[in-house]
């Protein structure tokens, strides 16, 4: 990530969707558009400043909003999907021929941006709030930006990014290490619950089985003793990012069995799902008990979570009736805890 | 004729998860997941590079760590599959 004192021109924006073009989360419902971003999309349109997106998300349910709000003109080859953000905004590079120096991204999200900044040191990166500044800034607008006064920028800009190839960090591990990410799994509680209604109703990617219980059911479930309800909570450095995980525990048997495992989508792409079972076996398994094993109810969206079953250590033991598949914890040394994240 | 199958992996993983231009690289015996370098999102688009480059199909009770957890081990994997004969 570079200081933008240099004014080399930005040919694309990169936009992150979710409380940056607009207030809210689309796969959670309404959205409202931020009039401080569509003014400085529209101004720099204008200008014939390219914009296109890199967002977490569902395409179609993504691209229907943008539609609906009529921004979707604006927007060259969208990338919505779960990928990491550099990687569309490499790919965003290679469609439109546009050098990653000549782009920017901008999103709410810190953790995003530094990732960013990280992967792409060339790119520039911008917070939400700073939407409104952008037309303002050197380099968004082609009319001051000269040849030579480009290619001066360049130079500079090359000679900056010799600098920059001693990298702040030498392994992507130790980036993911100076974000400082704590987790902590805990038992439910009744304020929880609206929280965890949410999740089991909004998360379908990085949901096990998609099971759906009302606050009143959730309520019940709590202080019974054949279940166990429990929320993951995750901070970094860049703030709390409050409840990320749920997991529902039938307690009855001998074996532990997982009925629902959901995660935020906001986290994803840190290995902090991994963390969420690590933490829920290490600290709440009883003692004397047998095993750990999970359902899963494959659904055309949530392949990621048979992948990160299976890359934790559980393995296909057997289907149930309705066809779901049990996964049962068959090695526990394929499931450590990320070094980058550390349990509170 | 095939291409150097940890070759191709590696090219990957630099272009798409790690940092660009930064000499950081990841040995082929390094654990992709425990270095951070991929997640299970990432895995599943590492998986449909490799099942278009080497022309396989990759199937999901496949993605085990033994499998795909190093270049080293994926490389072995897509070999293993390469040899074998196609079935009609």
């Amino acid at each position: 990530m570079m200081e933008d004192d240099v004014t080399s021109l930005c040919k694309c924006i990169v936009w992150d969707l979710d409380n940056t073009v607009w207030d809210g989360i689309c796969l959670e419902g309404n959205v409202v558009p931020r009039p401080d971003a569509l003014e400085a999309i529209s101004t720099l349109h204008g200008r014939g400043i390219l914009h296109s997106v890199a967002s977490r998300g569902e395409a179609a349910v993504a691209l229907e909003m943008l539609k609906q709000q009529e921004l979707l003109g604006y927007f060259l080859v969208p990338k919505i999907n779960w990928l990491p953000k550099s990687t569309n905004i490499q790919e965003i590079s290679t469609m439109l021929n546009i050098p990653l120096d000549a782009i920017a991204f901008i999103d709410d999200d810190p953790f995003e941006r530094a990732q960013v900044g990280f992967m792409l040191p060339e790119g520039r990166v911008f917070p939400a709030e700073s939407a409104a500044q952008l037309p303002a800034l050197p380099g968004f607008d082609p009319t001051t930006v000269s040849d030579v006064a480009q290619q001066r920028a360049r130079l500079y800009r090359e000679e900056l990014e010799r600098k920059a190839a001693e990298p702040a960090f030498a392994n992507r591990e130790e980036f993911l290490q100076s974000c400082d990410m704590r987790l902590s799994v805990r038992r439910a509680v009744s304020a929880d619950l609206p929280r965890v209604q949410e999740m089991m109703s909004r998360t379908h990617q990085m949901n096990s089985t998609g099971l759906l219980l009302s606050e009143a059911e959730l309520r019940e479930t709590i202080g019974v003793n054949t279940k166990e309800l429990f929320v993951a909570e995750l901070q970094d450095r860049f703030g709390s990012c409050g409840i990320i995980g749920i997991l529902l525990m039938d307690t009855l048997a001998e074996e532990w069995r997982m009925l629902l495992f959901a995660m935020s989508c906001r986290v994803m792409g840190r290995g902090v799902e991994k963390a969420v079972l690590f933490a829920l076996t290490e600290r709440y398994r009883p003692a004397g008990l047998t095993g750990m094993t999970a359902l899963l109810r494959e659904t055309d969206r949530n392949r990621m979570m048979r992948t990160m079953f299976q890359m934790s250590g559980y393995r296909q033991w057997d289907r149930q009736e309705d066809g779901s598949i049990i996964f049962k914890l068959a090695d526990s040394h394929d499931l450590t805890l990320p070094r980058w994240v550390r349990l509170v | 004729m095939v291409p150097n199958i940890e070759n191709t992996l590696d090219a990957f993983i630099r272009e798409h998860c790690l940092p660009r231009n930064s000499g950081i690289s990841i040995g082929v015996h390094d654990n992709l997941f425990e270095t951070g370098t991929i997640d299970s999102a990432g895995l599943l688009h590492f998986i449909g590079f490799i099942e278009e480059t080497f022309d396989i199909v990759v199937p999901d009770e496949d993605l085990i760590p033994e499998k795909f957890s190093t270049l080293a081990s994926i490389a072995a994997y897509i070999r293993e599959r390469l040899d074998q004969p196609v079935l009609a």
